[in-house]
């Protein structure tokens, strides 16, 4: 039996007063704890189309949540209200709804906002959806799939699988161990220490700034933007590394760099230059530059990248870590 | 996160506890509900006097609030009958010749003072039979479904769907002309939009 | 269906109770019967005139009175005998457990205290409705519902809108301006996939070209058959990225259409 409640977070105990008012705004603020049933708590679905999410993970074994609602007057405000449905499975799902309060039409959704902060238990799989705020999740284990339309998203020290979508929401990932696929279609994507078996990151028009990328499957992919990598080939574990760096972008500037000591080829082409190690080398969209940099490893070892821009700019060095 | 955290059950618990945050919490979240009802029920003028004793209600017997239906729907219950045991003594005293009170419940003059048909049925609503406003509100102003409506009012959903039917009846009864004014209006402005019924199959 | 049966039926079908069969049946019927349709057309309005009705703010006054007569029932009951109090505790697990002997002898001991109505919920009861029936003769369900509408002469033989059931209660995007930006978010997507998709099938040869039709196809079929929401959201950017990694000639593209 899943248990449904409406939480219109109505207010607390809490020492702030449940709501304030300053100059045409009201704000409610409520908390809301989920404690495991049967079964732990392995997921939390949010869905938020009216303001910011912020999930974190911690030590305990519960959900709490925290929503503030932002509204011009008390009758808009009462109008917000959070949905809160726990699966027997171990999901809770929580979703934002505007009440269609049919007593008087909402003007404009000026000052309007449902902001929620969620704190789940570390193990725990995130899915979130935002509209147009920002979407951060930080210090889980279990991965995450996040959708923002116009919101940025932001993740920070995420194990497992993180996928993310946006449409015109900038993305940012910073200590990512785990599989990462996130696609944006107008927009900046900057990712800072990736650690997993695959990285695919692809935007439509924007820039991708990747650092202290050490995936074993690397894929970025731009349409109208420059793309800049920072790779390490570490592998992780310290052993040999064979891996694969592709990096393509249409009308923009590629630039990679490779901390790395193990047997690289690299093959690259471009409209305009190619520059490997700091020498230019005579281009064309359809003349492949072939390079082959470091010694370690045994050919089977070897790491190879494949570097495109069909009307920019490729660049490429090795960095001895 | 420092503040405690409450769904509606250790709301509840707050209360008991005589939390004063927790209370005035319970009290915003239905205040209009529930004046609303008693707005409908016994009239504007009475209104306030029998909301707060519906809160004063709902505070002290939050202690037998046991929980197995949604607290919204017990505040609800609370309200219907104290609005409807209101109304009852209303009738009773107009019964022994109190004309004032019939004159305010049937508010006539609202009727010719606006032309706006949500005031006609207002005031057609003002002029029913308490047990039919209290559905009317119910269902079709506070947007209920039948089955809340019968949680709420104690009776089948078959007996809510039938009281609806009938309430809405009366409230053509009263509202008769207005509605046939609405009519000449509504054929004025979407005669165009004639065939609309089969779009919405 | 005749007239009195479309007229029983008349306010589920206005609710968007009915099944589709019924309801259609209804429907047809009121397309063929002027009378049952001007009363139709009533019952919308007055269905509508309802749900527009205000739902007024009580006056702050009521809060202080609400806390004014809270501390009062609570002096009152520190006056009380703690066998008042102890009675008001056991009452509600007396009745219900069949101790209604007890309850009775509890209730002569202890006739002389002012009787506490604040205590749990009285269930409302079955007499509600009579308790509360209109007065006089009670209507037959047929008059008391159709009464005016039977009588009057047919006004006109055009035939008129009868306001279709209403929609469920939406629970999101209750606001035009967030369908307004729901709406922007996917002339995003539409506009590039129309800038990518001459782009990326100039990208196929031969045999390939079709394998990547038949794949937009699969993708754009998948955009049209999701609902609204993240799902739509979903499939809009498996078109987009398919069509990105087709424009840079990625082999690997078709792994995304099969993911």
């Amino acid at each position: 039996m899943m248990a449904i409640v409406f939480a219109t977070l109505a207010g607390s105990a809490a020492a702030d007063p449940p709501r304030g008012e300053t100059d045409g705004e009201v704000v409610e603020r409520g908390e809301l704890t989920v404690a495991p049933s049967r079964r732990p708590i392995r997921a939390v679905v949010v869905d938020n189309a009216l303001g910011d999410v912020r999930v974190e993970g911690h030590d305990g074994d519960n959900v709490s949540i925290v929503s503030v609602k932002h509204a011009p007057e008390v009758d808009t405000l009462e109008r917000l209200r959070v949905t809160l449905v726990t699966d027997p499975d171990g999901t809770v799902r929580l979703t934002t709804a505007l009440g269609d309060g049919r007593e008087r039409p909402l003007a404009a959704l000026a000052g309007l906002r449902i902001d929620l902060t969620i704190r789940v238990p570390r193990a725990a799989r995130v899915e979130a959806r935002i509209g147009s705020g920002r979407l951060e999740v930080k210090n889980v284990d279990g991965g995450a799939d996040l959708d923002a339309g116009a919101g940025s998203i932001q993740v920070v020290n995420v194990a497992g699988a993180v996928v993310a979508r946006s449409v015109d929401g900038d993305q940012r990932f910073t200590t990512v161990f785990g599989d990462l696929d996130a696609h944006a279609i107008d927009a900046d994507l900057a990712l800072d220490t990736i650690r997993g078996r695959s990285l695919s990151a692809q935007i439509h028009s924007g820039s991708i700034d990747a650092r202290r990328v050490a995936s074993r499957d690397v894929r970025l992919y731009a349409i109208d933007g420059d793309i800049h990598v920072d790779a390490e080939t570490g592998g992780g574990g310290g052993g040999p590394w064979r891996g694969a760096i592709v990096v393509s972008s249409l009308r923009g500037n590629v630039e990679v760099a490779v901390r790395s000591t193990v047997r690289l080829k690299v093959r690259a082409r471009a409209g305009g230059r190619v520059v490997f190690a700091g020498a230019a080398s005579r281009a064309g969209r359809d003349r492949w530059v072939e390079g082959q940099f470091g010694h370690a490893g045994r050919p089977s070892q070897l790491g190879t990248i494949r570097l495109e821009s069909r009307y920019g700019d490729v660049a490429f060095s090795v960095v001895n870590p | 996160m420092a503040t405690p955290v409450l769904d509606d059950r250790e709301l509840v618990a707050a209360c008991q506890r005589g939390e004063r945050r927790a209370m005035e919490a319970i009290y915003h979240q239905y205040k209009r509900r529930v004046f609303g009802l008693c707005h409908r029920i016994v009239g504007p003028g009475e209104a306030e006097e029998v909301a707060q004793d519906v809160f004063v209600r709902v505070f002290r017997g939050l202690g037998n609030f046991r929980g197995d239906s949604q607290l919204g729907t017990w505040v609800y219950r609370l309200a219907v009958n104290a609005a409807l045991t209101h109304a009852g003594k209303q009738r009773r005293r107009a019964e022994i010749g109190d004309d004032d009170h019939l004159a305010q419940v049937a508010a006539p003059a609202a009727m010719q003072r606006d032309p706006r048909l949500s005031d006609r049925v207002e005031a057609a609503m003002a002029r029913l039979p308490a047990g039919y406003r209290a559905i009317l509100v119910l269902h079709d102003v506070e947007g209920l479904s039948h089955e809340e409506c019968a949680a709420i009012l104690d009776c089948r959903v078959g007996t809510s769907k039938s009281q609806l039917h009938k309430a809405r009846g009366k409230m053509r009864e009263l509202l008769g002309p207005a509605l046939a004014a609405e009519r000449d209006l509504g054929r004025h402005a979407g005669v165009a939009a004639a065939d609309r019924p089969a779009e919405a199959e | 269906m005749n007239c009195r049966t479309a007229l029983d039926e008349l306010t589920a079908y206005l609710d968007g109770e009915l099944d589709a069969a019924t309801a259609s049946a209804v429907r047809g019927h009121l397309r063929l019967c002027p009378a049952c349709r001007t009363v139709a057309e009533d019952h919308a309005a007055i269905r509508d005139g309802l749900a527009e009705l205000e739902r007024p703010d009580p006056a702050p006054a009521v809060w202080a009175g609400v806390l004014a007569r809270l501390g009062e029932a609570e002096i009152d009951d520190a006056r009380r005998s703690r066998w008042a109090r102890w009675f008001d505790r056991v009452r509600p697990h007396l009745l219900p457990a069949g101790l209604a002997t007890a309850a009775c002898a509890a209730a002569v001991l202890f006739m002389h205290l002012r009787s506490d109505d604040a205590g749990g919920a009285p269930a409302p009861s079955a007499s509600t409705w009579a308790h509360d029936a209109p007065q006089g003769p009670a209507p037959s369900r047929r008059e008391a519902a159709y009464g005016g509408g039977q009588r009057r002469e047919l006004a006109t033989q055009v035939p008129v809108e009868v306001a279709p059931p209403p929609a469920p209660r939406p629970t999101v995007d209750a606001s035009a301006e967030l369908a307004g930006e729901v709406a922007r978010l996917e002339e995003v997507f539409r506009t590039t996939t129309a800038e990518l998709l001459p782009l990326a099938r100039a990208e196929q040869r031969g045999a390939a070209v079709q394998r990547f039709d038949r794949d937009v196809a699969a993708l754009e079929a998948a955009v049209v058959r999701a609902p609204a929401g993240k799902a739509r959201d979903q499939a809009w950017h498996a078109l987009v990225s398919f069509l990105e990694r087709s424009a840079l000639g990625e082999a690997a593209a078709r792994v995304a259409v099969n993911r």
